[in-house]
């Protein structure tokens, strides 16, 4: 559709669009209802339409709350993947319909830099790289030395990849862990584990030398789908 | 041939916001050779600009196309408040097949223009101020849960003092034309720009980037929460007498090759918009996208 403007000259000479603003945004209700000289202190009168004060902008942008961008991936939202296309077809014509496909979101946005949200923390509370703390996002996060959700460098106890796994289940808001392929047993509060097992706030995980304290931000008082 | 060059930009500076055109190139050099043209224009006052630059004439074209629904939305700034804020053009795509695709173009096309002018600002910052009101707006009409699901591109023109400032983010276009050829001004954010680098950097090849079959998937458009890019070029492109704006959804640069696409823009502005819908409809594409250009001829 074509948005039109729908602007309304105020006596004291700005314009201002009046379906959003019921009177003038710049100098307010009483200049508009012919109370001349009226600007705000930051205003230099007889410079022409006057603009308001950096920040200050009537009808703008509201309270977004700061929350981090719990989006998701985009593997969800983009739907089927149309038949490939030649590159020289890229741009227009050449006999093949350019519009086989719809526009689409994204490439693949995980390996572009785009994350799940954040639904709890790793925390190093003792090993080499203590003080560190790490994401944890929905599903499986593996713990590897090198490779993984989660790298744990410098502890040569712990094995190169898929040594464990930290687990956060939507549905019923729980968190667990697990062995996964590590060659050392893991422990939850000192207790070796050989299944995956629940994991409650500020247990502690010890993988290879390093103990990893358990930090949730969802459950009961908090979960992404729950958000609005 | 534009898109040979911008390839080529790619394998450059795919993090740059690049202007890769002969003649928009030539502005830059221009002004670079100038000193103190920032300072200059920081002289300017903030409104009520002296030079009152001449009205264009304004050609629309805005059609469904064989869509279900028009999800593209554009506005114009009023004529009559030129000389007091410059002409300001917004075209937006909605996500084609993406639910409420329609109501986040028109959201961010409202807020933006609804923030013109009340926005203070050099040209550039105004453009991306404004820009971030319309974020903001699809931001709160989408929530938190709505990221990534449906979205919208934005190409949006200021014309002051003389000159053409744009930005953009996603796969619209905006484009000159200017003594018989169309030059780009915006680059698209599509995925294939980041499979060239990889290519570029040994990561994978080039035929992977030209047949990847999400290649032409959006990596920044409102809707995706942050902003990943946003394209604006350097310099504003002097305005001269004849030239032509184009600002375009997919919808039309999709259905028509470069030359013919060209070949419609003589003429006035509003015989280049007749031109540019009968081309399209003369390709009778069966699921033809929604198609808008809003053409700017001085």
């Amino acid at each position: 559709m074509e948005i039109k403007n729908d602007l309304v000259l105020c006596p004291n000479g700005h314009y201002y669009n009046a379906a959003v603003h019921s009177a003038c945004p710049i100098c307010g209700g009483k200049a508009a209802q012919g109370g001349a000289g009226n600007f705000p202190p930051t205003e230099r009168p007889g410079t022409g339409p006057a603009l308001p004060p950096t920040g200050g902008v009537p009808g703008g942008a509201g309270n977004f709350p700061p929350t981090e961008d719990p989006r998701h991936s985009a593997g969800g939202a983009v739907s089927g993947v149309g038949p490939t296309e030649p590159a020289s077809n890229w741009s227009a014509g050449g006999g093949v319909n350019p519009f086989s496909q719809p526009t689409m979101i994204g490439g693949d946005l995980a390996a572009a830099g785009q994350v799940d949200p954040v639904v709890g923390w790793l925390v190093c509370v003792d090993g080499p790289v203590r003080g560190t703390d790490w994401r944890l996002h929905a599903g499986y996060n593996y713990i590897g030395r090198e490779v993984g959700d989660i790298h744990i460098q410098g502890d040569n106890q712990i094995s190169r990849e898929k040594h464990a796994m930290v687990a956060y289940h939507h549905k019923n808001r729980t968190y667990y862990v697990g062995p996964a392929e590590g060659r050392n047993i893991i422990e939850v509060n000192d207790e070796p584990v050989f299944n995956a097992t629940k994991l409650n706030s500020h247990d502690v995980i010890t993988i290879g030398t390093t103990k990893l304290m358990f930090v949730p931000l969802c459950g009961e008082k908090f979960a992404w789908d729950q958000e609005q | 041939m534009i898109d040979t060059i911008l390839i080529c930009a790619a394998v450059v500076a795919v993090e740059l916001v690049t202007t890769a055109l002969p003649v928009a190139a030539a502005c830059i050099i221009e002004r670079a050779a100038r000193p103190r043209w920032e300072a200059q224009r920081a002289a300017c006052p903030a409104a009520g600009f002296g030079a009152p630059a001449p009205a264009p004439q304004v050609g629309k074209l805005h059609q469904q196309g064989a869509r279900k629904s028009q999800q593209d939305c554009f506005s114009v700034s009023p004529e009559e408040v030129i000389p007091s804020y410059g002409l300001l053009t917004v075209v937006a795509d909605g996500m084609g097949g993406l639910a409420d695709g329609d109501k986040v173009s028109q959201a961010a096309v409202s807020a933006m223009m609804n923030s013109f002018y009340t926005t203070p600002g050099k040209p550039e910052e105004l453009l991306l101020t404004l820009l971030a009101r319309a974020n903001d707006a699809v931001d709160r009409l989408l929530g938190p849960e709505g990221y990534g699901k449906s979205g919208s591109t934005l190409v949006a023109g200021l014309a002051r003092e003389g000159k053409f400032y744009n930005l953009s983010v996603g796969d619209s276009r905006v484009c000159l034309y200017r003594d018989g050829a169309l030059y780009q001004l915006s680059r698209e954010h599509v995925f294939r720009h980041e499979l060239e680098l990889r290519a570029v950097n040994g990561e994978s090849d080039f035929r992977t980037a030209y047949t990847h079959p999400k290649s032409g998937g959006l990596t920044s458009y409102l809707g995706m929460g942050k902003l990943k890019y946003v394209d604006m070029p350097a310099a504003p492109v002097e305005i001269r007498g004849g030239d032509k704006f184009l600002l375009m959804t997919d919808g039309v640069f999709n259905a028509l090759p470069q030359e013919e696409l060209t070949a419609c823009l003589e003429g006035t502005a509003e015989e280049c918009a007749r031109r540019l819908d009968e081309a399209i409809r003369a390709k009778n594409y069966s699921n033809q996208d929604n198609y808008t250009a809003v053409i700017l001829a001085y």
